[in-house]
Order: C-alpha cells, then structure tokens, then sequence
C-alpha cells in the first residue's frame, strides 16, 4: 500500500513536470483597467484599399496608335474620394516627349506623344478617376500612343510608361 | 528505491526536452518571415508565366495594390506592412518606398508572382510626423528579369507615430 502511494505521487511529480513544460500564452490586458500598467509592443498594418490594373506592355501597330488600356479591378475608398490615375513625370524626357528607344542602339530614338481626347498628355494630367468607390472611371477617353516621326532604323524600339495614381479627399 | 531514482531520472529528462522544445518554437516561430532582403527575389509557391496566360511576350496586365494611407512606428527599421505581387501578374514588382522630399527609405528585391511581405526593414527610419505625398513605386520586370515593363507610383498618406 506504501509502495502504490509514492508510485502514485512519482506519477504524479512527472505530469507536473510535463505541464509545466507547455508553453503559456499570455493575454495583455485591454487598457481601461485602472491601476494597471506596462508595455506592449504594437504593430501597424494597412492593406490595399484599390487596385489599378495597367497594361504591362503596349504593341504599337506599323501604321496607327497604340492604345492604354487603365482599369480598377476593386475600390474600398467609399463616398468622398476620388481615385485620380495620371501619367507619371518619370514617362517623359527633359523636353517633355515620351520617347521609345531602339534595344540594340541607344542613339536611335521615336519620339512620341501621349494623346488623350485629342489633346496631348503632359505629366501629371489626370487620365481616369474612380469617384465615390466606384469602379467605372468618369473619364473614359483613349488613351494613345501616337509616333510624331517614323523610326529612324529597322528594330524593336521600347519604352516605359509610369502611371502616377493618388487619392484626394473631397 | 532504484525505481523512483530511473522514474526521477527520466522525468527530469522528458522535462528538459519539452522545454527545449518550447524555447525553439517561441524564438523561430511556427511560420517563416517573409522579409525581402534588398536585391534578392522573393519567391512563391507557383511562378506565373507569361504563356500561361496566353498572352506571349507577357503583354498583359498588371494589378497595382494601391494604399490610401500607410502607418509606421517611428525609431525602429522593422515595420508590418501588406505588399504582394499579385498570382496573375506575369512580372516581378521591386517596391520603393519614397517620403515627399524624394529620399528613399525602403527597396525590396524583386517579389515573385503571388509573393506577399508582412514586414520590411527600412534603409532611412523616418522622423515621427505625417508625410502626406509619401510614393509606394512599383518597378515592374518580366519574368527574365531583365526587361523593364510599365509601372506605377502611388501615392499615400504615410503616418509615423511615435
């Protein structure tokens, strides 16, 4: 009978040990205790609240325009704002054209301009807005690559478009 | 008596190595970190390529995750955020992370299709305050990794709060 009480409590000295082992979690608490106090590190997050779909490259045909295809695939801004999408300054050179370079020789140069409801897109000149959440933009214009010269050499002549997107608070 | 000394002995063993076990799951944690070191490339679980979208030379679309406003904790370089590439998007994203004035605070290495960061170490730790032009870039690059294709700049309402 002795022999069964310390078997027992050997047992039992193991499963405190094994228990004790376990990792705790420990909740802080949520701040309007009075008389508490101590740190707690904070993280900051935000997610996306839009986004914009843009194309990731453009084929300009032999003779004609090419066009930019912008839309907003989701919206979470809600009432009072306006989702602006433009083209960004980094699109142009110095003398504000938009200019496609030939892949094998940097010197050979097609410049181009950015038309939009026939007129021609100088940076930051808004191109779509989403207002309200919306995912239909108010403006629904083309918006084209036109050639103001012809290639100055037979090649593949690229290019990188920026678009510049922000949103204000009406 | 030799039989409480072995219970004793290995007990006291098992004990040990459930904490060891503790210790090694609450340093490393259960799940990897999916911080970008600069110039390396994030990788996810299933490249898209352009050809499977059926759209050769990866002329598709891009998604850009915009952000109306973003908030960091001033006086440390790790920060949470939520950037990813899009699983549909045919290219590798590097994000830059610009305060109004221009000077860069944050360059990822080029994130992989359907790669996500939930946190980042900045380069520059921006003074508490409000910075309202903040500029997330997207540089966007084919699936070589060479070409450059077209990209975006948003830009959000960056907070850091002390």
């Amino acid at each position: 009978m002795k022999k069964n009480r310390k078997r027992i409590a050997a047992v039992a000295v193991v499963l405190c040990l094994v228990i004790a082992a376990f990792p705790v979690s420990a909740f802080a608490v949520t701040g309007d205790e009075s008389g508490t106090s101590g740190s707690t590190t904070v993280t900051y997050t935000a997610s996306p609240t839009y986004t914009i779909e843009i194309p990731s490259s453009i084929t300009i045909p032999a003779n004609g325009d090419g066009q930019i295809s912008i839309t907003c695939s989701e919206n979470n801004l809600g009432s009072g704002t306006l989702l602006n999408v433009s083209v960004d300054t980094r699109t142009f050179g110095n003398d504000g054209n938009f200019y496609l370079v030939n892949t094998s020789d940097e010197s050979q140069v097609i410049k181009c301009v950015l038309s939009f409801n026939d007129t021609i897109v100088a940076a930051q000149r808004v191109i779509r807005q989403y207002r309200n959440g919306a995912l239909t933009s108010d403006l629904d214009a083309p918006l084209l690559i036109r050639r103001t010269e012809n290639a100055p050499a037979a090649g593949t002549y690229t290019g990188t478009i920026y678009f510049s997107i922000d949103v204000t608070h009406t | 008596m030799k039989k409480y000394a072995i219970v004793g002995i290995g007990s006291a063993l098992l004990a040990g190595l459930l904490v060891i076990a503790g210790v090694l799951i609450g340093t490393r944690g259960l799940g990897g970190s999916s911080v970008a070191p600069a110039a390396e490339v994030v990788p996810a679980a299933d490249v898209v390529r352009a050809e499977d979208l059926g759209e050769p030379g990866g002329s598709g679309r891009i998604k850009i995750p915009g952000f109306d406003s973003m908030t960091f904790k001033a006086g440390q370089r790790q920060q949470a955020v939520e950037f990813s590439n899009a699983e549909e998007n045919a290219c590798y994203m590097v994000m830059t992370i610009l305060l109004p004035d221009g000077s860069e605070i944050y360059r990822s290495g080029m994130i992989a299709p359907g790669a996500e960061i939930s946190s980042i170490f900045l380069d520059q730790i921006p003074p508490a305050g409000s910075y309202s032009s903040a500029v997330l870039q997207y540089e966007c690059f084919d699936l070589d990794g060479v070409t450059q294709l077209n990209g975006a700049s948003v830009k959000f309402n960056l907070e850091v709060l002390p």
